[in-house]
């Protein structure tokens, strides 16, 4: 089939797949037993007049049955309404807007991180199979994993911002995107949102340093939920590849293993690990919560865990179908790419 | 004796799963509950010693009875979330598999709940719910079985190729009893090579819950949520956060060294 | 996907040859490997990454440099950030209040320590007609921020805004509008919907509400305040972030009509809020809001180059630029506060002995701080104050009356009462931060008693008599116990211990009585008591003014806000409560609330835990400050800090 009709149909699933979203989180919002509906779209502690209440109740449609609702919610969704957060005081879907680019840099890092660790340590376990370097890369990175992401992220706080600094060392930054002294002296004009994209844009060189500098340790604590199965993956695909008869007659032609190895058997090892980079955003969007709240990165995790602390449903609620929403765009996005690589796909 | 030659780390592993596991099992038969609601303020975070092995938490309890009976707990929790994530994964997927009918519209719930981040969709299930161990297992179980389905899904379809099951349908064996008698017992070899890791992974899920302030309060223990309370005490207490994060992270970590031998055993496909 | 021939390929993220697909500038490319390439692209990445690396070390350095801040900056830590700061809006968040109390001024105001309010931005005041009208004479030549002219009219904008905005979250509902009829300004009871009186936002409900008078411009720098009834706190209310005066010209410059009907006067629309203001600021006050940043939450104020200087024209703020960071996580405010890195930074209570020493406070009473040049503010007998409180009528949750009433009976009430170790609360939960008191009011309160008697004192045997008694009434021995539930808010850790020592001490008395400690989520917490639902509940609550009305109304009258849930209600205190309103001479009103409390706590509907004695937010978190910031000094109208009194050295 052409490529045109393929991104449609896979535009077409995947929309299905976001419907589907809607409905378990409009399930979420509204449809659980025992739960009243109005509650997540009051501020408790607060006086409100029973007249207040029950006019409030007409205006969300809550006095319907549900699939009415449902209509009249996705009705709002489509038009952008996604309802009011308190914890944000504004609506939904714009305190998700404003706080995504920060996210996105954060998760972006991470993953990019994650690949240019993990990849030559996937590599270094493959070409020394169950030998001491072998054991030692995998050890360390299920390490990585096993670490509760909060206690990973003082630790790096203590190491690298703190002792580092009583050293008298250089150290890196344990909080916030930016250098509030630096943004004061060299403001930056918000383009895109990415800090690092916007100041070599205007070439404001300092802010460029200390945004960089800021994101090291949450990108790295966040970098480490994904690394282990990057470097899981990666050895395996290396020894498969390894294992191929081209690798034997580039050898036999008498390259030297390192040529080998990067030219021919990388290229074609590292297809795998590109393809979950894809699924591994999705992760490290939910690990962004917690990595966000230590290292207080104002992204969309801190605020939706800010919703929690407040019992602020519509932002959760409204936090996971965003979240959903995006990782269908990345994923169509691999898709589409994949059916521009490789014509098998389209089947 | 060859197995644990070549593959000591599992080995390893799996001798220090089986050892928390006994120590959660009698953990409740040694410890009387009743240290959870043994408040002494004038002990209060207290530095280890001769009587409180791992020191006094912020309400004056023993943190080791406190460690060691939420690791009764956790364990139950993460293992329980994992049978039921298994369980349910396991018969939808053979059903999408096997079944060509069921097998769109099946995937697509699927892929719906596969949309959404784990912590994420769990989050929001807890936060409607409201905080208890049973509500984030049912959270973390909606959260993990699709990834069961589709690897069954996976396995189904090729095992549907094979000769055996087109002699047994001529020979007029139901769906059915063909899927439960036949097929899930021959294609459960990625779902044996994914549950390990999972467990540890459910573990860290729930601490991370507990973090973010989703915890079952300090009346149940359980690893995350002492972690999570004693966040606010880190340097005048480090105990707090020590001892449990570290009950987790070897219980993970034990699990991911089994889990990793697993996958290597028991699935190659996942080589590639 | 990789096609096994070994040949070349494109690479699907990154590669130059996918169709379509052009890295978007600044866009990282992922793999820089291309197909045929020459030299072995192994080391181009090796090359980069050291590249990339020095960078980052600079970049470290640099930002280890830039820590450092200018002598004439100020960094502060908070552990909760500004939501809004326009001064109708508003109330629990300090820093809300502290960005307010910085950048807006009032008619009367606090002289650095004093708690007498003295003219302000006003030269003078008349009070007559028994304290129901208030004449102000306005200081001239004052300028706003913007470098409009502070006069009558911007007064007169400032509550009327107030009033006819009507937020729910703000001060409408207390101060200028009142909590009970007939109100505080004349006509902004009737208006107001907060409590159900009010109809409508519509223009006719405004013009009657401007008709009415409450505020009166009689001459450009002459303002009359027309008052519902005799109101004995005005002046203290007025002195409070609640009278801050807004520019109108700048809030006009921002507002737009309303398009759906509501009523309006030029600036500001009935019932709704004004999304411009709700983040930016321009007042008379020292320093002027120069960023609000609402992701991060993170204020930066800069020096008011213009400001008047005060009434002694002496007020020079000497810090140019103040920065607030919202910082979520303790351990990061104490580690930036340990490095060095910040001037200020909020620390939790019970975090406490991270930074002073533990025996030093609790046995000697000495703040000896741990960490090198830090200091400790208290302690003070801080507008906050902790207790706990029995619901007399226990609801079910359809709104029908318990069966079991256990607090009805007020041997109950001093039995619970009884087990209740507040000194043991007050060293072990709050660290020593609370000092005990007689009443709902702190002792630098108006009306304050400390003779005052509470008819109960830690006494277990005393309580288990009182409970074995009254059980034989109320229906629970050993042998028939009863459950009875203690909640707290799941977010506030002090709760739950206080919760589990009175749980604990009452199920050891073994008299029938099961205690259950639940922890709620905040909203659960709020809807429980709020609904009557629970019979034992922990609270803590802070006072905007250091006038007793609000507790007074709230503790011992029958409307009165915790009175209410607790079913409460003592008709004489009532009176008394109207009596002292309105007196305006101090002594007498001050011997009118003795009665009145003594009245009360004959009662005992509550148990006073403690007044909160350190300098900080009222959610327990004390600010700390480096030795280099001086001029500190303690108001108890103060939230957070007056920057214009601090320097750096």
């Amino acid at each position: 089939m052409g490529f045109l009709a393929y991104v449609i149909k896979r535009l077409l699933l995947l929309s299905l797949v976001l419907l589907g979203v809607s409905i378990v989180v409009f399930f979420l919002l509204r449809g659980m037993p025992g739960v009243d509906p109005l509650a997540a779209y009051i501020t408790p502690g607060l006086p409100i007049s029973p007249d207040a209440l029950n006019s409030l109740r007409k205006e969300l449609h809550l006095d319907q049955p549900l699939p009415v609702q449902y209509y009249y919610y996705m009705n709002g969704l489509l038009h952008g309404d996604w309802g009011y957060s308190r914890t944000a005081t504004q609506d939904v879907l714009w305190a998700l807007l404003e706080r995504l680019p920060a996210t996105i840099e954060l998760a972006f890092t991470a993953v990019l991180l994650s690949i240019l660790l993990g990849v030559p340590a996937g590599v270094i376990a493959a070409l020394r199979k169950d030998r001491v370097p072998d054991l030692a890369v995998r050890v360390v990175s299920i390490t990585g994993i096993s670490f509760p992401v909060f206690w990973l992220g003082i630790i790096l706080q203590l190491v690298f911002f703190y002792y580092l600094g009583q050293l008298g060392l250089p150290h890196l930054p344990a909080r916030g995107r930016v250098d509030e002294l630096v943004a004061l002296e060299y403001p930056l004009q918000p383009i895109t949102g990415f800090y690092l994209i916007d100041s070599l844009i205007e070439g404001n060189l300092p802010f460029f340093f200390s945004a960089l500098a800021h994101l090291v340790l949450p990108a790295f604590a966040l970098s480490l939920i994904s690394m282990a199965s990057v470097v899981r993956i990666m050895r395996a695909s290396m020894l498969e590849v390894l294992r191929q008869d081209y690798i034997l007659l580039a050898r036999s032609k008498g390259l030297p293993a390192r040529v080998v190895v990067i030219r021919h058997a990388l290229r074609n090892a590292i297809t795998p690990v590109l393809t979950t980079a894809g699924t591994t955003l999705g992760i490290l969007l939910g690990g962004a919560v917690v990595v966000e709240t230590v290292f207080s990165w104002p992204g969309v995790g801190q605020l939706a865990a800010q919703g929690i602390l407040n019992d602020d449903s519509v932002l959760v609620v409204g936090f996971t179908l965003f979240v959903a929403a995006m990782m269908v765009m990345v994923n169509l996005a691999v898709d589409v790419l994949y059916a521009i690589v490789d014509p098998r796909v389209r089947y | 004796m060859t197995w644990v030659r070549r593959n000591k780390l599992a080995a390893a592993g799996l001798l220090i799963f089986v050892a928390i596991v006994v120590v959660g099992a009698i953990a409740p038969l040694a410890i009387s509950a009743s240290v959870v609601r043994n408040v002494q303020f004038a002990d209060k975070l207290t530095a280890p010693d001769a009587t409180h092995w791992f020191g006094t938490d912020d309400y004056g309890r023993d943190l080791f009875s406190m460690v060691l009976l939420a690791a009764n707990l956790d364990l139950r929790a993460a293992l329980s979330v994992v049978v039921a994530a298994v369980a349910i994964g396991v018969v939808i997927g053979a059903l999408a598999g096997f079944i060509e009918r069921l097998d769109e519209p099946l995937m697509r719930v699927t892929d719906v709940f596969l949309s959404i981040p784990s912590l994420v969709l769990a989050m929001a299930i807890a936060s409607v719910l409201g905080r208890s161990i049973q509500n984030l297992s049912i959270a973390l179980v909606f959260v993990s079985w699709p990834i069961y389905c589709r690897l069954m899904r996976g396995q189904v379809l090729i095992e549907k190729r094979k000769p055996y099951v087109r002699a047994l349908t001529t020979l007029g064996v139901g769906h059915m009893r063909m899927i439960f008698r036949h097929i899930i017992p021959n294609t459960l070899a990625p779902v044996v090579a994914r549950a390990p890791a999972d467990v540890g992974l459910i573990l860290i899920t729930m601490a991370a819950l507990s973090y973010i302030g989703f915890g079952p309060g300090p009346y149940v223990p359980e690893w995350g949520s002492l972690v999570a309370a004693g966040q606010a005490y880190i340097f005048q207490a480090p105990w707090l956060v020590v001892f449990p994060g570290a009950a987790i992270f070897i219980t993970s970590l034990s699990l991911n060294l089994v889990g990793d031998w697993a996958r290597d055993a028991f699935d190659p496909r996942l080589r590639s | 996907m990789r096609i096994a021939d070994g040949g070349e390929y494109a690479l699907p993220i990154g590669g130059r040859h996918g169709r379509n697909w052009q890295p978007g500038r600044g866009a990282v490319q992922v793999n820089p490997m291309g197909p045929g390439t020459e030299d072995a692209p192994h080391h181009r990445l090796g090359r980069r990454a050291v590249l990339g690396m020095s960078v980052s070390v600079a970049a470290a350095t640099l930002a280890g440099r830039a820590i450092a801040a200018p002598s004439n900056t100020l960094v502060w830590d908070i552990a909760a950030g500004p939501q809004y700061v326009d001064p109708v809006m508003g109330t629990a968040a300090q820093a809300n209040v502290m960005v307010v109390q910085n950048v807006y001024e009032r008619l009367v105001w606090y002289d650095g320590a004093g708690q007498t309010p003295i003219p302000w931005l006003a030269k003078s005041w008349k009070v007559a007609d028994n304290g129901q009208r208030y004449v102000f004479e306005l200081l001239q030549g004052i300028k706003f921020q913007d470098g409009t002219d502070f006069n009558a009219q911007a007064v007169k904008f400032s509550f009327d805004r107030a009033v006819l905005m009507d937020d729910p979250t703000g001060i409408g509902s207390f101060f200028p509008t009142g909590t009970a009829a007939p109100g505080i300004l004349k006509g902004a009871w009737g208006f107001s919907k907060s409590f159900g009186i009010g109809k409508d936002y519509s223009q006719s409900a405004v013009d009657v509400y401007m008709a009415a008078g409450g505020v009166k411009v009689l001459g450009p720098y002459t303002v009359e305040f027309n008052l519902a009834q005799p109101y004995a706190s005005f002046i203290a209310d007025i002195a409070t972030f609640m009278g801050s005066i807004v520019s109108p010209s700048y809030v006009m410059a921002h507002w737009k009509q309303p398009a759906d009907g509501r009523g309006f006067i030029s600036g500001a629309t009935a019932g709704a809020r004004d999304d411009w203001m709700l983040y930016h600021a321009c007042g008379t006050g020292p320093y002027e809001l120069a960023t609000f940043d609402k992701a991060t939450a993170n204020i930066v104020m800069r020096a008011n180059p213009h400001y008047w200087g005060g009434p002694q024209g002496k007020i020079r703020p000497k810090l140019q630029t103040v920065i607030v960071r919202t910082t979520l996580d303790q351990a990061t405010r104490l580690l930036d506060l340990k490095a060095g890195a910040v001037d200020v930074a909020d620390i939790n209570t019970a975090a406490i002995f991270d930074v002073i020493d533990k025996n030093k406070w609790l046995n000697d009473g000495n703040i000896a701080p741990i960490i090198a040049d830090v200091s400790v503010p208290g302690p003070f007998p801080w507008l906050t104050i902790y207790f706990a409180k029995m619901n007399e009528k226990i609801q079910n949750p359809d709104g029908s009356p318990a069966a079991f009433q256990p607090f009805a009976d007020i041997r109950v009430r001093k039995a619970f009462a009884g087990v209740l170790d507040n000194a043991d609360v007050r060293r072990n939960v709050f660290n020593g931060f609370a000092e005990p008191i007689t009443w709902g009011l702190t002792p630098a309160q108006l009306g304050y008693d400390p003779k005052l008697t509470k008819s109960y004192s830690y006494d277990p045997a005393e309580a288990k008599k009182l409970l074995l008694e009254a059980g034989k009434d109320l229906g629970f021995s050993e042998d028939h116990p009863k459950e009875m539930d203690i909640i707290y808010n799941a977010a506030a850790p002090w709760q739950g211990y206080i919760a589990t020592q009175v749980a604990a001490n009452i199920s050891g008395l073994d008299v029938g009585l099961k205690m259950n400690v639940k922890a709620l989520s905040f909203t659960e917490y709020v809807n429980s008591w709020r609904s009557k639902l629970t019979g034992f509940s922990i609270h803590s609550t802070f006072s905007l003014t250091p006038d007793p009305n609000s507790w007074l109304s709230a503790f011992g009258t029958g409307a009165g806000f915790w009175a209410r849930t607790s079913s409460y209600d003592n008709p004489k205190a009532d009176a008394l409560y109207t009596q002292q309103f309105q007196t305006l001479d101090p002594k007498q009103r001050a011997a009118l609330i003795a009665q009145m409390m003594q009245l009360v706590n004959n009662d005992m509907d509550w148990v006073w835990i403690g007044a909160a004695t350190a300098y900080g937010q009222p959610t327990f978190n004390p600010n700390v400050l480096r030795s280099s910031v001086k001029g500190f000094y303690y108001n108890p109208t103060y939230q957070g800090f007056y920057f214009a009194a601090l320097w750096k050295e």
